[in-house]
């Protein structure tokens, strides 16, 4: 997955979307829930289409979870 | 992929693992086929989820645009109460911070051994967080050590000492984080009347390093065994309670060895389509 992500640098077919040069007025840092503060409640489908949610995909410790740009290009 | 081959150790620190896109299921589903993960990946067609957790990138992608719907791409570290415990987003995007790095900075092994080395005063043992990554992709170099008896080594911000520090040699392919240090112990050292930073007894410190990810490794990819190798010193300083050494250095390297970029697509009737305007 990252690995495709990181194609997206290069030039495919499909008119490939802009690379960013990062949005300079953007910290990183200060996106999305703080470290302390709880996540929304979130639910989704799985790649079965199962529907899922925190409980569903946590461990006895907690959830690592990924967000990435895109499994396609 | 990297996830995947992490998940087991992350298992065994209870964690799950998830990975969400504004992909739809069909995608997810051929990705995850062709790419052999077993992990959930979760699909967020319209963006509600990555909405939620405000990291919706709108800047680089107005509404319009193919790509429009994506996040600024990043992972958190949740507790099982909700609760973020870390949290990872690169200033560019395609630098990767990595699952095995998480897992080393959180004090996981297994890692991959580079050079064991004994002085007079201690023994340094180097190793990383992975063998191979990818162009963007981040690796924790680690030095543990271990200070023989009565020995201490000054830790920054020392004065009159030289401090430990870890000086990577520049390269074209490599962004070099910081260095990171445990905290120290102050030492006070009586015929001097001073109290000082230093470490003693088995200390760990980490450095992070990125496979530049807008550099070209295309030349570098077409040899036979691609390898970043990097290269540095370690300088420092060691004192017992008795005997002062000299300052010193010492060489480290590590070897990386560099992944090819994956070019493959879904298949072309589930991919995103750009919204008609």
């Amino acid at each position: 997955m990252f690995l495709a992500l990181a194609s997206l640098m290069l030039a495919m077919a499909q008119s490939p979307p802009p690379a960013p040069t990062g949005s300079p007025s953007v910290d990183p840092a200060s996106l999305g829930p703080a470290v302390g503060q709880p996540i929304p409640l979130f639910e989704a489908h799985d790649q079965d289409g199962r529907p899922r949610d925190f409980a569903s995909l946590a461990g006895p410790s907690g959830l690592m979870l990924v967000f990435f740009r895109s499994a396609d290009w | 992929m990297e996830l995947e081959s992490q998940r087991d150790a992350l298992k065994r620190r209870g964690l799950g693992l998830a990975a969400v896109s504004y992909d739809s299921v069909a995608i997810l589903k051929d990705f995850a086929t062709r790419k052999k993960i077993a992990f959930p990946l979760l699909s967020d067609p319209e963006s509600r989820v990555i909405r939620a957790f405000g990291i919706l990138n709108e800047a680089d992608y107005p509404p319009g645009q193919l790509a429009h719907g994506v996040p600024y791409p990043g992972t958190f570290v949740i507790d099982a109460q909700a609760v973020v415990r870390y949290k990872f987003f690169e200033k560019t995007y395609i630098e990767r911070w990595t699952a095995a790095s998480f897992l080393t900075l959180a004090g996981e092994t297994p890692l991959v051994s580079a050079q064991d080395t004994s002085t007079a005063t201690f023994v340094l043992r180097t190793a990383s967080s992975s063998r191979e990554a990818a162009p963007g992709q981040r690796v924790t170099l680690v030095l543990d050590f271990e200070m023989k008896p009565t020995m201490h080594a000054y830790a920054p911000g020392v004065h009159g000492y030289r401090s430990l520090r870890l000086r990577l040699d520049p390269q074209p392919l490599l962004t070099v984080h910081e260095t990171a240090f445990p905290a120290p112990h102050p030492y006070h050292f009586a015929p001097l009347h001073e109290t000082v930073p230093i470490f003693e007894g088995r200390f760990r410190i980490t450095q992070d390093v990125t496979l530049a990810g807008g550099r070209d490794f295309t030349e570098l990819l077409k040899t036979a065994d691609p390898t970043v190798t990097v290269t540095g010193t370690l300088e420092y300083q060691v004192c017992s309670d008795r005997v002062c050494y000299a300052p010193a250095a010492l060489p480290v390297h590590w070897t990386i060895s560099v992944l090819p970029l994956d070019r493959e697509r879904s298949p072309e009737a589930i991919r995103h389509q750009a919204a008609k305007p």
